[in-house]
């Protein structure tokens, strides 16, 4: 069942342009999207979220158009590369802060102490965020985004601050909570064993355009565009390498 | 030995000499009166009274400063919209602006039979008396804060209040329990630098509210009036009267800026 | 060591210059902010006539003598009023000898053009609904000289009532006239020329019986006796070129100078 589903969208942010976004996501799916810097990735979740105004197109959620409605409406969550914890509150306050206007102390605290001991940091719910390692406040970052249990999860790069032995950890950790909670996820990376491990669909962006939404498959055989070819190029039986994208990782398979 | 570096030693030099030249400027303030006479003026009933006058109208016009500056400064951080530009140099003309003009513009406007009759109707007299005195001090503070308080707010990223209306809550609810708690030192360091501009506004309330002795006479003014009576000692420490105010407000401001 | 020596030559050139753009006058002159407009001229056609240059500091005759008790003494000293001149011989700054009465300082009311509230003598001003702007009595010669004219015709308490305004400043008043914030004040007559010409306002004059006429007295100061530039511009006041310009200010030269020029 398709859970999002945006039609030549078209957004514009001073110089910059989103052009033509169009593609849908079902429920239950785990989305890479992968693009050069500056391609708008950031922007377009942002986008989705609902802060940037549309100049065209249409974005559905659950088949109801919600291309002008405002994000505190929406149901869907984000995580930046950067955290955005807020400085003011303390860990369990910043975990809870989505759950204040919905539900009473009680419950808050019982779903505050569930979705941290998933993510493996219920030890630190009184600590003030400032003295927190890079990896503990990602996992913050991502339980207040999921505590809500929003329809459809964003993350803006999460793992990309951490070291591999750490990410590969929170990787694991990320793939139980998302199957857990069945959640349906719009993940930005350049990681291939992001790709590998945790998506059913990846897409490239370049330049405010969304060159390919496929399987990671089809991104390696059949690459749409030239740039995508460049990124997800692989050696070819034809002798044309054009840069090494590593196969699935053996290591980790065992992780599933 | 280490090579001189000219160009740093010439700076650092102006530097102490421009301190320097602040400090005994300012300090020779501190050297006209006795003690005794300070003491003896401070609690003259003229100093008291415009004392009095002074902080409370400041803090009036501070209130109001605080509470004008925050929706402005707030929407000119954060939103692009047509007339941004001219709508910038509007707000920050009254800074390049002589106190003496910003109060005759103020005299032409709110003296106005019309504006001061619709005034009038909801209890508002604004020439010639102390809520006069509040409209000076809220003008003349009023671009300064509005810079503060943008500035502040540019340096909160916009991402979380992003996320915080991704989790439901409005633009006002992420506004009160995001924005304002990120800006909160920078809200507190602009509420100083309004009660001090306010305490020292001097060209716009003489012109706005006349400058009456013991009926509209701020801190400035006393300082001004007693010039003219030739009472300098009075003059004098009403200016230091002032000179506290203003070191106390620096200071709070330091101190949470530098904690910003 | 030539690279120091540039911007060494440099900052003493810029120096220079400035010193050339403030040429300190020969001669410092306070006078009362009222008689802006004569003293600028008188000061033209001086500088004109003579070597000399001259510095001049306007204020309210308070703050000139606010400033002159702060250490800062003056050559010429020609406050709007002979009060302050007295004070001065009093501290020993003037000697009494040096004093000369000038010209005629003549209070007047000013009203707002066409005379809203029909204002025409010194008892309409204590009419219903007159909105006074008179000056601070401590502040300006012309506050003090209004309070003893209301004194005098036995208005002064009334006159209270009515009056919204005490100014520290001659010239707010006249703002508070132009502007319609007021419906009168006792300001000089001289002051009252310029913006009545111009359409700003209009002036009532005080009839003669019931007016106080002041002097405007002219004094080198002890210090400016030993300055030749300072007497020379005191005399040069009191000359029949002087005086003219005095004139047209709207002053009137008093009778014992016209007759000994
Ligand atoms: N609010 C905005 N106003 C103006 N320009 C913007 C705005 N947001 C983003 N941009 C511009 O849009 C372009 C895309 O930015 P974006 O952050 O989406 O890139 P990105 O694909 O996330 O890059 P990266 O991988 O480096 O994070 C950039 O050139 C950026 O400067
Ligand atoms: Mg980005």
């Amino acid at each position: 069942m398709t859970l999002l589903r945006i039609e030549n969208l078209q957004i514009q942010a001073g110089e910059f342009q989103l052009c033509d976004i169009s593609f849908s996501i079902s429920t239950g799916d785990y989305c890479i999207m992968a693009g050069e810097t500056g391609a708008g990735k950031t922007f377009l979740l942002e986008s989705i979220i609902g802060v940037h105004r549309c100049l065209n197109g249409r974005i559905y959620l659950d088949e109801k158009d919600i291309t002008c409605m405002l994000p505190e409406y929406r149901g869907i969550g984000i995580v930046y590369q950067d955290h955005a914890l807020f400085p003011h509150l303390n860990v369990f306050n910043n975990i809870a802060f989505g759950l204040k206007k919905q539900f009473p102390k009680k419950k808050r605290q019982e779903k505050v102490h569930a979705v941290a001991e998933a993510l493996k940091i219920d030890h630190i719910l009184k600590r003030p965020i400032d003295n927190l390692s890079g990896g503990e406040k990602q996992r913050v970052a991502i339980a207040r985004a999921i505590v809500v249990r929003p329809r459809l999860l964003l993350m803006d790069e999460p793992f990309s601050a951490l070291d591999p032995l750490t990410r590969q950890k929170m990787r694991r950790l990320l793939r139980r909570v998302i199957r857990q909670h069945r959640m349906t996820v719009l993940h930005i990376s350049h990681d291939p064993a992001d790709m590998w491990l945790l998506a059913n669909k990846v897409a490239y962006m370049h330049e405010g355009r969304l060159l390919q939404f496929d399987t990671l498959e089809t991104m390696l055989n059949n690459p749409a565009h030239e740039k995508v070819s460049e990124f997800f190029g692989r050696p070819s039986n034809r002798g044309k390498r054009i840069r090494f994208f590593p196969p699935r990782p053996a290591a980790t398979r065992e992780a599933y | 030995m280490q090579q001189l570096n000219i160009f740093k030693l010439i700076l650092i030099g102006i530097t102490g000499l421009v301190t320097l030249l602040l400090a005994i400027t300012i300090g020779s303030l501190l050297f006209v009166p006795s003690l005794a006479s300070i003491r003896q003026n401070l609690g003259s009933p003229e100093l008291l009274y415009s004392l009095k006058l002074s902080l409370c109208t400041a803090s009036a016009a501070t209130l109001f400063v605080m509470l004008l500056a925050l929706p402005v400064g707030y929407t000119m951080s954060r939103f692009q919209f047509a007339g941004r530009r001219l709508v910038k140099t509007v707000l920050d003309l009254p800074i390049a602006f002589p106190e003496l003009v910003l109060g005759l513009c103020l005299l032409l406007f709110f003296g106005s039979d019309h504006v001061a009759a619709a005034l009038k109707k909801v209890g508002i007299e604004l020439v010639f008396t102390r809520q006069a005195i509040v409209a000076a001090q809220i003008f003349t503070a009023l671009p300064y804060t509005i810079r503060i308080i943008r500035t502040t707010f540019d340096y909160v990223s916009p991402r979380y209040e992003f996320i915080s209306r991704s989790l439901g809550y409005t633009h006002f609810e992420t506004f009160m329990r995001v924005a304002l708690p990120m800006a909160k030192k920078g809200i507190l360091a602009a509420a100083v630098i309004a009660f001090a501009r306010s305490i020292g506004a001097f060209g716009a309330v003489l012109i706005l509210a006349g400058g009456t002795y013991m009926k509209t006479d701020v801190l400035p003014i006393t300082l001004f009036l007693n010039i003219s009576y030739g009472n300098l000692d009075l003059a004098v420490t009403a200016g230091l009267v002032m000179l506290a105010v203003s070191f106390l407000a620096i200071y709070i401001f330091e101190k949470t800026e530098a904690d910003l | 060591m030539k690279s120091i020596f540039k911007p060494v030559i440099g900052v003493i050139i810029i120096l220079l210059l400035f010193s050339g753009l403030s040429r300190a006058g020969d001669c410092l002159v306070y006078a009362g902010a009222g008689l802006k407009r004569p003293m600028t001229e008188m000061i033209g056609s001086f500088e004109a006539d003579t070597p000399h240059r001259v510095d001049i500091n306007y204020g309210g005759s308070g703050h000139l003598f606010g400033m002159m008790a702060m250490g800062r003494p003056c050559d010429v000293f020609i406050p709007g009023a002979q009060r302050y001149v007295d004070i001065a011989v009093e501290k020993g700054w003037i000697d009494e000898a040096d004093v000369v009465r000038l010209v005629k300082h003549i209070p007047a009311i000013v009203v707002p053009q066409n005379n809203p509230s029909r204002i025409n003598s010194l008892q309409d001003l204590v009419k219903p609904d007159v909105r006074l702007a008179l000056g601070d009595p401590r502040a300006c010669a012309i506050g003090n000289l209004a309070e003893k004219i209301l004194k005098k015709n036995g208005i002064h308490e009334r006159a209270k009532t009515r009056t919204r305004v005490y100014g520290p400043t001659v010239n707010q008043l006249l703002l508070y006239v132009m502007t319609g914030r007021v419906e009168a004040a006792i300001v000089w007559k001289d002051l009252a020329r310029w913006p009545e010409n111009n359409g700003d306002l209009q002036m009532v004059e005080i009839s003669e019986c019931r007016n106080i006429i002041k002097y405007i007295p002219v004094a080198v100061t002890l210090k400016g006796r030993k300055n030749p530039a300072a007497e020379s511009f005191a005399a040069y006041l009191a000359s029949t070129g002087g005086l003219d310009l005095w004139r047209k200010w709207g002053f009137e030269p008093c009778s014992s100078l016209i007759s000994s020029n």
